[in-house]
């Protein structure tokens, strides 16, 4: 037997009385333990290890996690499923997650958008009522360590190359359908764009932004945020001064309002050059921002046979692939001149293909795939020196929608 | 010799309790929650012996066995520390999730774990409804059953609220209450979304979700037309 914690107990006992406690406080008598630890962890995750891929399920309020090491290897294949969210009753949408450079944490937003969760809180992508969260998790153990309250419906989030800021995006249409029926003017269909103390978890800067915000991409130089908004323009954050002043780029001269978008950006890849590639879903184009005049390049607009989602550069930034929906298939494009080279398709191992990402060291593709909602959805990895063979389909959870890297090296 | 004196001057007893016996007496204790509002203990909504009393219809799941199972609420904590803080904050309204080293936290774990026998348990099921529909109506005479077995322990008896728990509304009054409130609401569902949401999805209020597990359609449908709904 233990004696344990006796003093500390008999201690408190007698500073408590002295202070004249509440009646109605549980009195603790002095304890002897028959064990020698207490709520012992029960999972046997090993931890980062060589790295880790990380895939958002967001209907099933899981994340999956994946061996970096394994990739190209027989035994690829799903390691560990994580629930993760706040309440183990209510489905809360876990959507996108973006890994600290350092590898010790991940962070994964809370959407509160569930397809079939039901009215009221949940509702549908982007109607949500109640307000998200951004959940920061220890990477070692998956254990939660600390969230903050956001505003409806976060869209995307991105964290500065130190670790120490994220930034939150706010995808509530709500809004805009709240606004557009009382017959309000756009500007109060703007968000905001959240700027978090990633230590501590706390808000530290809010400004308003635009409507529909959600792709999130920081300069190279951490200089800017630069944000996809529906209402047909970027957002361009300056991160430098104090107020954050943001400037709005419109993706044409005829771009639409919110209610009625032409070109709806919905998300970013930016290239090693700084320049941003905006994915415009209702036009299936991809427009091109020039980081340095804050124009869109009318030389570069590419037009793709599905809707543009979230893509990666090849290291040299010579190469965009980016992922299209509708006839889910990868187009690759040539940064410099802006023409489509080639369409990889896809289609018979990847429904609704969401996101592409190389892996670190560049020799694989990495697909999420959305599914039909209802079934899972899965991870597909392309072989890319030969030609984006698929080498691997792993079935994940429902409605898979990102893919994170936590600490990978090339 | 010091911590024997401090204890007699606070005016506790020099007996060293068994903390597994001491997580027993906390775990039907609403005082195991700091929060002086909260009315509820862990026996309020859970058994832990090892047969269930089949007098008793309660939302959370029997505790016997509990400390190993694979994962709990359905598979959506994946530790029982987590799992167990989420009853507390949640339904106890305890300040914070239990601290692992907390005393009262290590006593109650040395309880759980001793009526926790099979290492390891499987994980058990646990089904919410998320879109609320409506239920068949039922035998009233085994509403009535269902009544006692599930809701009086916390609402007491039907109309005068016999025995229920501080803070917790009488029947049928809290369902006219509420059907003030939203009069165009359809009772037979307001009641549904209460008993199988709980407080979660935006309803509120302190009480926990029945899943269907535990309570069947058919009971719900019963116990509605027993209220006279």
């Amino acid at each position: 037997m233990r004696f344990h914690n006796a003093v500390r107990i008999g201690l408190l006992a007698w500073t408590c009385a002295g202070a004249g406690c509440n009646d109605e406080l549980l009195p603790v008598p002095d304890l002897v333990y028959g064990l020698d630890s207490h709520w012992p962890r029960s999972s046997s995750y090993s931890g980062v290890g060589g790295g880790r891929l990380i895939v958002t399920n967001s209907s099933d309020d899981t994340i999956s996690l994946f061996d970096l090491t394994r990739l190209g290897q027989p035994d690829f294949a799903e390691l560990l499923r994580v629930p993760v969210g706040l309440s183990p009753v209510e489905l809360e949408g876990p959507h996108h997650a973006v890994t600290d450079p350092g590898g010790e944490y991940y962070y994964i937003n809370i959407a509160n958008y569930v397809a079939g969760a039901g009215g009221g809180p949940h509702g549908p992508r982007g109607t949500g009522l109640a307000n998200g969260y951004i959940l920061k998790y220890r990477a070692s153990d998956n254990v939660l360590v600390g969230s903050v309250e956001v505003d409806r419906s976060p869209g995307d989030v991105a964290v500065s190359a130190d670790g120490k800021t994220l930034y939150v995006s706010h995808y509530d249409f709500q809004k805009i359908i709240d606004v557009a029926l009382v017959g309000g003017p756009q500007s109060d269909m703007d968000t905001r764009f959240l700027i978090v103390d990633a230590e501590t978890m706390t808000v530290k800067t809010a400004l308003t932004l635009c409507p529909g915000a959600h792709g999130v991409k920081l300069s190279p130089d951490g200089a800017r945020a630069y944000v996809s908004c529906i209402s047909d323009e970027i957002a361009v954050v300056d991160l430098t001064t104090a107020d954050h002043a943001v400037r709005r780029v419109k993706m044409a001269a005829d771009a639409g309002p919110a209610i009625a978008p032409k070109y709806e950006p919905y998300a970013l890849t930016l290239s090693p050059s700084g320049d941003i590639w905006v994915s415009c879903r209702t036009r299936n184009e991809l427009r091109v921002v020039n980081a340095q005049t804050l124009e869109v390049d009318p030389a570069r607009i590419v037009g793709v046979t599905g809707a543009p989602m979230f893509g990666g550069f090849t290291d040299d930034g010579a190469t965009l692939y980016v992922p299209t929906q509708i006839d889910d298939a990868v187009a690759v494009v040539n940064a410099a001149t802006g023409t489509l080279m080639q369409e990889i398709s896809v289609r018979s191992t990847c429904l609704n293909v969401h996101q592409f990402r190389f892996s670190p060291d560049g020799r694989w593709g990495l697909l999420v795939c959305e599914g039909d909602h209802g079934n899972p959805g899965s991870l597909v990895v392309l072989d890319m020196a030969n030609g984006g063979t698929v080498i691997h389909s792993v079935p994940v959870g429902r409605f898979p929608d990102s893919i994170g890297v936590l600490r990978g090296t090339p | 010799m010091l911590a024997l004196a401090l204890a007699a001057a606070a005016g506790c007893s020099d007996k060293l309790v068994p903390a597994a016996e001491f997580g027993e007496q906390i775990f039907a204790d609403p005082r195991l929650s700091e929060n002086p509002d909260n009315p509820f203990s862990c026996a309020t909504c859970h058994a832990a012996a090892p047969e269930s009393d089949p007098g008793r219809i309660l939302p959370g799941y029997n505790l016997y066995d509990s400390a190993f199972r694979a994962s709990w609420w359905g598979g959506f904590e994946a530790e029982y520390l987590d799992a167990v803080s989420f009853c507390y904050t949640s339904f106890m309204h305890g300040p914070a999730a239990l601290e692992p080293d907390d005393p009262k936290a290590m006593a109650l774990y040395e309880y759980l774990a001793s009526i926790s026998p099979t290492r390891p348990a499987p994980a058990k099921p646990l089904t919410f409804t998320r879109y609320v529909l409506t239920v068949a109506p039922g035998d009233p005479a085994r509403g009535e059953q269902v009544y006692t077995a599930a809701c009086a322990s916390c609402h007491g008896a039907l109309g005068t609220g016999e025995g229920k728990l501080l803070r917790v509304p009488r029947l049928p009054d809290a369902i006219a209450v509420a059907l003030r409130k939203l009069p165009s609401a359809d009772p037979v569902a307001l009641i549904v979304e209460k008993v199988r949401h709980g407080q979660f999805w935006g309803v509120g209020g302190m009480s926990p979700p029945f899943s269907r597990e535990v309570l069947s359609d058919e009971d719900l449908g019963a116990v509605i037309t027993y209220l006279g709904r």
